[in-house]
């Protein structure tokens, strides 16, 4: 094998590995160069060039048309440019990885452990995925040609490696592997933050047009211009405060949710439903405390004017073996049935990888979603609170709760959080696009948001996995 | 006695205006009627908790809690 071109623990190959939709057919080859610049050369062209001057391959790029598969030789620059190729759902490219496995061939064959070590951040495998070994693959295979057969057995086995992923993973969830959307911490927060590029909330159409999300926290900054014009109803469930938001964190969760397309300031896009009707109402006070009593009210308010989505980022604490509360389980049960849908924090109280606590009060109510908070390496927040309780006490689903960034109240405007405060917001914002999408409300919205989402190990963390809008 | 703050549930199906009228005799001050979501808070002793539990039309009642975000200058929230 001519290991020195496709490296022997080299970081810089500068070899992909990229899988293109069932059907795409000669428009993989287009869209490679169109998007990238790449001639990808065919199988037996490949192998005439490789067989004339063996070195020569380590530059070409090769489209494996049996497999749906191009090898593609591209400098890292490109890395965006295949990430947006991935996320863009005219593209027929649905996966990139890096060039791993082909030169782990060695180990591989060896039986030593494949799958330790990536090479390049933010491109890494989920460690716990089963991976192919030469033993393992199928074995109808494209002609292979002598000295080329490691290293095609190479290519298929990071093939079937991501076809393992792909299968793994809800069929709405397929577009998005791991590979691509970790690789989303390189990409630079431009156009939107990445935690509404990496759940596609910024790629979706809906807006939550005619969708009304209550978001119960501590008020809102209505003097905030990126919110000038819009609709917000208001109400203070708090004795003696207005519904002016003295602390922010309502004002920062409201701009997850709700914040606009196109923010006044030319700032990069923050808000999932930007076009959802906001309702703002102040159960907790300027110093972030309040009680179950104010919070009840809210929701009923919220109820009252049928909101489709509820938003609540707070909690307290609960133990292991502790039960939900009844009345906010007969709450919530009884909203959703009349289409008013409660998500909720999971709760912060975890020191990971030490401490994992469990998901806190009202979160861990079987009818109200808890939600959880995980980083762009889609890793579990180490603050947030895990499935450790049963019969509500599970995580339903994650969300971007880390380096958020959202609006503040004036003068600072915008300021960047974490926290599954954080996250609740934004599963609220994606509800309310399918709310819009589907038409479903209550528990039927719910369970459709789950089910769309990408799946993550361990459910303990994330439940049904990675949000993703519709 | 201690006064504390309650939440009560009525029963699927309970009428609200005769468990609220149940309630107050049995010693709630009943603070808030939420009809649509069959929740009421209000306040009582904390030895006639008991009491508001054995009303008709009572789901469940349990003591209210208070929630408490970290200060604003926290990074995690």
């Amino acid at each position: 094998m001519a290991s020195a071109n496709i490296g022997t623990g080299s970081q810089t190959t500068g070899r992909y590995i990229v899988l293109f939709s069932q059907d795409a057919g000669d428009s993989g080859r287009r869209e490679l160069q169109a998007r990238l610049g790449i001639e990808a050369l065919s199988a037996s062209e490949y192998s005439e060039a490789a067989a004339g001057e063996p070195d020569s391959y380590g530059p070409a790029s090769i489209m494996l048309d049996e497999l749906g598969v191009s090898i593609v030789n591209a400098p890292p620059e490109r890395e965006e440019a295949m990430v947006a190729a991935v996320t863009d759902p005219a593209s027929p490219i649905i996966a990139v990885e890096p060039e791993r496995i082909v030169y782990a061939l060695s180990e591989l064959q060896g039986l030593e452990s494949p799958t330790n070590g990536s090479a390049m951040p933010g491109f890494s495998l989920p460690s716990e995925l089963p991976h192919p070994t030469p033993e393992t693959l199928a074995p109808s295979a494209p002609e292979l040609t002598h000295a080329h057969d490691e290293f095609y057995r190479g290519y298929r086995a990071a093939f079937l490696d991501m076809v393992q992923q792909l299968l793994e993973q809800r069929p709405r969830a397929a577009a998005t592997p791991a590979a691509a959307l970790e690789s989303m911490a390189q990409v630079q927060e431009l156009g939107s933050t990445w935690g509404l590029q990496a759940t596609r909330a910024a790629q979706s159409r809906f807006l939550g047009r005619n969708m009304r999300i209550a978001v119960l926290d501590t008020g809102f900054d209505l003097h905030h211009p990126d919110f000038a014009g819009r609709r917000v109803s208001t109400q203070s469930f708090i004795l003696g405060e207005s519904v002016q938001d003295g602390h922010g964190h309502g004002t920062h969760c409201i701009g997850t949710a709700c914040g606009p397309v196109r923010p006044a300031s030319g700032e990069r896009r923050y808000g999932v439903a930007s076009e959802a009707e906001i309702f703002a109402g102040k159960v907790l006070n300027n110093a972030g405390r309040g009680g179950d009593g104010g919070i009840l009210a809210g929701i009923a308010w919220a109820l009252a004017n049928r909101c489709e989505i509820v938003s609540m980022s707070l909690g307290s604490p609960v133990g292991l073996g502790d039960a939900h509360s009844q009345i906010y389980e007969t709450v919530a049960r009884r909203a959703a049935e009349k289409g008013t849908l409660i998500v909720a924090a999971a709760g912060n109280e975890s020191s990971r990888p030490g401490r994992i606590a469990c998901v806190g009060h009202p979160g861990n109510a079987p009818s109200i979603v808890a939600v959880a908070a995980l980083d762009r390496m889609l890793q579990a927040a180490p603050f947030s609170c895990g499935g450790l309780n049963p019969n509500g006490g599970e995580v339903n689903i994650a969300a971007p709760g880390v380096d958020v960034f959202s609006s503040w109240p004036m003068p600072s405007r915008y300021r960047s959080l974490q926290g599954t405060s954080m996250a609740t917001p934004c599963v609220a914002g994606i509800l309310a696009q399918f709310a819009e999408a589907t038409g479903l409300r209550g528990f039927a919205l719910a369970n459709h948001m789950l089910h769309q989402a990408r799946r993550l190990s361990p459910v303990r963390d994330f439940g049904w996995g990675f949000v993703q809008a519709p | 006695m201690a006064r504390v703050q309650v939440m009560v549930s009525l029963s699927d199906g309970a009428d609200t205006n005769s468990t609220v009228s149940g309630l107050k005799s049995a010693g709630l001050s009943v603070e808030q009627v939420h009809a649509e979501l069959g929740v009421i808070s209000g306040s009582c002793d904390e030895g006639s908790v008991d009491r508001l539990r054995a009303v008709a039309g009572v789901g469940g009642v349990e003591r209210a809690r208070e929630v408490q975000l970290p200060k604003p200058d926290s990074s995690v929230q």
